[in-house]
């Protein structure tokens, strides 16, 4: 086995807030090896978008405080590391898509400017070379033109072609991780299928490790090798996606699954979870999904059930798992 | 999805807190001055002219801020004249409060060229050097208790206008308002009911700014000559008195005009409290 | 761009419409200049005379619009008081209020941008608490009570600048800081307000995910960004000084275009008056328009709408 890519064991992250702090990600273990395509899933609050934030310490700490056993990135401590050695790293090393691409590009510098900003911190290119290379990157996601775009400003382009950008700004550096957080969420539906497309293309192509965020599991389905399922800011099942699809062991995936619009189930089998997610702000000594699962016993209700192995390479955190288990 | 959570609320509230306390010292000290200042604010006492405030050589205790070039007790002043400064600003407020709410309700319910009409006033009213326009205004027609507040009203009803047509208009395109307007419910009663409740929050803040406003305002008025006159004076009018004694007797323009400052901050203080309670995105 | 500019050009045009006319009433309602011109025993001929020669004897509307022609050419008037034109007496005092708005401006500026961004990046901290405290002390203090104040420190008792006049440097100083100090603290708030709202934006983020130095993030990403309300503001304070900035004038008896507007209150001038107005009015929309200008510089959003 190869050394991982991602190394993180037991990550936790805190938002402190006047005299509440709040619990978003609570003991976050993941592994990936270099070129290895993972989906983490799961509902807003659910504490994913924070745990991948923490992986290139993008939170800002005056109000998170990060704590994990390990939190490796290319074999490097990123909670151990200064200023500069953790700005060699962001870029180069690991990069991420943001979900709202207008917000997310800066409103006042040309799109050229953005994607070579990277490129001339890393690789020290002048001005003229960037602009050549920016040409280039824009081509390659697909923007027509890119000699004309890459004077313009962000607002001067669709929300797909924004996306674009932002995927020609992550990728410039051809990173060793790529982290996407709801990259198509904020887009018309009739072109999130070509970005999804056009990411997974590049991928295969350089063959970089990618995890993709979403709280959409149809998505995952098609993208992704395996599935990571989180919930009340932990992991909650983590399995191949052949498995994890057909047979969830999760109660939690199964709802998830039950209420994600497939083709193959009829309209009326399609349940959303009943009640509520959980409370960050609240200590919870219990399986946080007790309250909406119909399998819930009193073990659940007074115990954190462990995240265990339940062979075919899949791990779930369940007392009363579907499948595999007890 | 990334959390932002708000810079220690707590700290805005115990803010918000401090600046409604002196607030309400300010209307205590308005409504109870007969009672609470320790001499008459017009007894005239030659033997105990100019003495300092109670702190410096030649301060007494029976003059805790001194007394003015006629003798007079300065911090009595102080309690009375917070009658006339504290008046100013509430019947400044309520005037310009009824104008303004009641043009931007119209102009925002019924929009064309009403609206456009209000939005070049507004505009060149913004222009306008308003102090210039006040004290031009009560130097031709005269001063006196309402031409002031009437005159301030003039300058503030543009801000509740402009908040409270943005409001109406956000309000006027709600599903409910148009659902009773297609049953036919009287528009009279749609403003009452719906529309009119929405815009009372955004009011409050803007009634809470401009009243600091007012107060500043009536004192710059007086000390320019053309603000309220009368036996019991403003703290505007102590300050332009006491800017003649500037040279020998800082304390005479020092404590109106600490007086002023603090009711101000406390208006300010509640005005932005107000405002992160309400809504965060009113701008002022 | 172009009809974002076009638009602002109009909108200003149609302001300066409303604030002449509405000058222009209020001097005619405040009496009949003829009756403060003529000698106490001309006789009613002879005033109709002179009302005829001023043309205050043709229909109100054609009378504002030759008012408006005549501001056009640069003719605001005559001031019977001073026995001057009000463009002249406007202009001669003009040097001294550019002088001093100017002074106070810049050093405003000088103070509110830094310590702004300062305790931005310093929130929550001991310098952000006393900085955001005595800005707010200084916005609810009244300026010209601050003048005075200055005054009793810095001239009376510790005897270092003169009280009031004009001449050399050391007379600029405390009427320059009097206006700094109130600008300052609504700009400084201003900034900080808007710098920590840029920090907290998402393409900040972007910046940083892509390994730029802070540096970068803050002066490139950030300060940009953070200053477009900023330069609002700005352009509205310094309208509004070049306007004449009235009291502050009037304390320290500089001759600048605020106090010769607040004489002309007390003398009756109402011609000098309603000169003083439109100058202030159009000073007003014209640097707003100069904002809109900049606006379109540092705001590329600007060009679409």
């Amino acid at each position: 086995m190869s050394a991982s890519i991602l190394d993180i064991e037991d990550l936790h992250v805190t938002f402190r807030q006047g005299g509440r702090s709040i619990h978003a990600v609570r003991g976050v273990s993941l592994r990936l090896q270099p070129g290895e395509v993972v989906g983490v899933v799961g509902e807003s609050g659910s504490g994913k978008s924070v745990a991948m934030m923490s992986v290139a310490r993008l939170l800002d700490e005056k109000q998170a405080g990060i704590r994990a056993d390990r939190l490796d990135l290319d074999g490097q401590p990123v909670l151990g590391l200064r200023k500069r050695q953790l700005e060699a790293l962001r870029g180069p090393t690991v990069s991420y898509i943001f979900q709202d691409p207008l917000s997310s590009l800066n409103p006042v510098l040309t799109v050229g400017r953005q994607v070579t900003e990277g490129l001339r911190r890393h690789r020290g290119l002048d001005r003229a070379e960037a602009r050549t290379v920016a040409i280039d990157l824009l081509r390659q996601v697909g923007i027509p033109s890119p000699e004309l775009r890459v004077n313009q400003h962000p607002h001067e382009a669709s929300g797909g072609m924004r996306q674009r950008m932002m995927i020609a700004m992550a990728l410039a550096l051809r990173p060793k991780l790529l982290i996407a957080d709801e990259p198509t969420t904020a887009l018309d539906v009739t072109v999130q299928a070509d970005i999804i497309r056009l990411v997974q293309g590049i991928q295969r192509e350089v063959g970089m490790a990618m995890i993709w965020v979403t709280h959409d599991l149809a998505l995952l389905a098609r993208v992704a090798r395996r599935v990571v399922v989180m919930y009340g800011g932990r992991i909650v099942e983590d399995a191949p996606s052949s498995v994890l699809y057909s047979a969830p062991a999760h109660p939690y995936t199964r709802g998830l699954l039950d209420s994600t619009s497939r083709f193959d189930v009829p309209f009326r089998q399609q349940t959303p979870i009943p009640g509520t997610p959980p409370d960050p702000a609240q200590r919870i000594e219990a399986c946080a999904f007790a309250p909406r699962c119909p399998r819930a016993t009193d073990l659940c209700r007074s115990r954190i059930p462990p995240l265990e192995d339940r062979g075919q390479d899949r791990r779930a955190a369940c007392f009363h798992p579907l499948t595999g288990g007890a | 999805m990334s959390p932002r959570f708000r810079l220690r609320p707590g700290r805005r509230d115990t803010l918000g807190l401090i600046g409604a306390t002196i607030l309400l010292l300010a209307a205590g000290c308005a409504l109870l001055a007969p009672w609470i200042a320790p001499h008459d604010p017009t007894a005239v006492s030659l033997l105990a002219r100019m003495k300092p405030p109670m702190w410096i050589d030649g301060g007494s205790l029976a003059h805790p801020l001194g007394t003015d070039n006629l003798g007079r007790d300065i911090l009595s002043r102080v309690i009375w004249g917070s009658r006339i400064s504290l008046a100013v600003g509430v019947a400044a407020v309520i005037v310009g409060a009824s104008i303004g709410s009641t043009i931007g309700i119209v102009a925002g319910y019924f929009g064309g060229w009403i609206d456009n009409i209000l939005s070049v006033v507004i505009n060149a009213q913004l222009s306008f050097p308003f102090i210039l326009l006040a004290i031009f205004l009560l130097a031709t027609f005269g001063g006196g208790f309402w031409p002031v507040v009437f005159v301030l009203a003039l300058g503030a009803w543009v801000n509740y206008a402009r908040v409270v047509r943005g409001m109406v208009m956000s309000v006027k395109n709600q599903d409910y308002v148009h659902a009773a307007i297609s049953v036919g419910v009287p528009t009279a009663r749609i403003l009452r009911t719906t529309v009119l409740p929405n815009t009372l929050s955004p009011i409050v803040v803007v009634a809470s700014f401009s009243m600091a406003q007012a107060i500043l305002a009536e004192a710059a008025l007086s000390f320019l000559g053309v603000g309220v006159d009368g036996s019991n004076p403003s703290w505007g009018v102590m300050l332009n008195d006491g800017r003649a004694y500037l040279q020998t007797a800082w304390w005479l323009t020092a404590m109106p005009g600490l007086a002023i400052a603090l009711t101000v901050l406390g208006g300010n203080l509640c005005g932005d409290w107000l405002q992160d309670r309400f809504n965060p995105r009113i701008g002022n | 761009m172009l009809r974002f500019l076009l638009r602002r050009l109009f909108m200003a045009v149609i302001v300066l419409l409303v604030v002449s006319f509405g000058t222009f009433i209020i001097g005619h309602l405040t009496g009949d200049p003829v009756e403060l011109m003529a000698p106490e025993n001309a006789t009613r001929e002879a005033k109709d005379e002179l009302r005829s020669y001023l043309g205050l004897d043709r229909p109100l509307l054609v009378q504002y619009f030759s008012f408006i022609g005549n501001a056009l050419r640069g003719d605001l008037g005559f001031s019977f008081v001073q026995q001057t034109a009000v463009s002249d007496l406007i202009l001669e005092r003009l040097p001294a209020t550019l002088q001093l708005a100017a002074t106070g401006f810049v050093l405003s500026l000088l103070i509110a941008v830094p310590l702004g961004i300062f305790i931005a990046l310093n929130r929550n901290t001991v310098w952000d608490f006393l900085a955001t405290s005595v800005a707010m002390i200084g916005q609810s203090a009244p300026n010209f009570w601050i003048g005075l104040m200055l005054i009793a420190l810095f001239a009376v008792q510790l005897r270092l600048l003169p009280v009031s006049g004009y001449g050399g440097i050391s007379y600029l100083i405390l009427p320059a800081i009097t206006i700094a100090l109130q600008s300052a603290a609504r700009l400084t708030r201003l900034m900080r307000a808007s710098m920590l709202e840029v920090l907290n934006a998402d393409y900040v983020r972007t910046a940083r995910a892509k390994g730029l130095r802070q540096k970068t993030v803050l002066w490139v990403h950030s300060f940009r960004n953070a200053m477009i309300p900023v330069v609002t503001m700005a352009g509205l304070e310094l309208a509004e000084l070049i306007g004449g900035a009235f009291i502050t004038e009037t304390i320290f008896a500089w001759p600048g275009v605020g106090r010769l507007a607040v004489n002309a209150v007390y003398q009756r001038d109402f011609p000098l008056l309603q000169g003083v107005v439109l100058f202030a009015a159009t000073a007003f929309v014209l640097i707003n328009f100069l904002v809109d200008l900049l606006y379109v510089v540092i705001d590329p959003r600007v060009k679409l709408s």
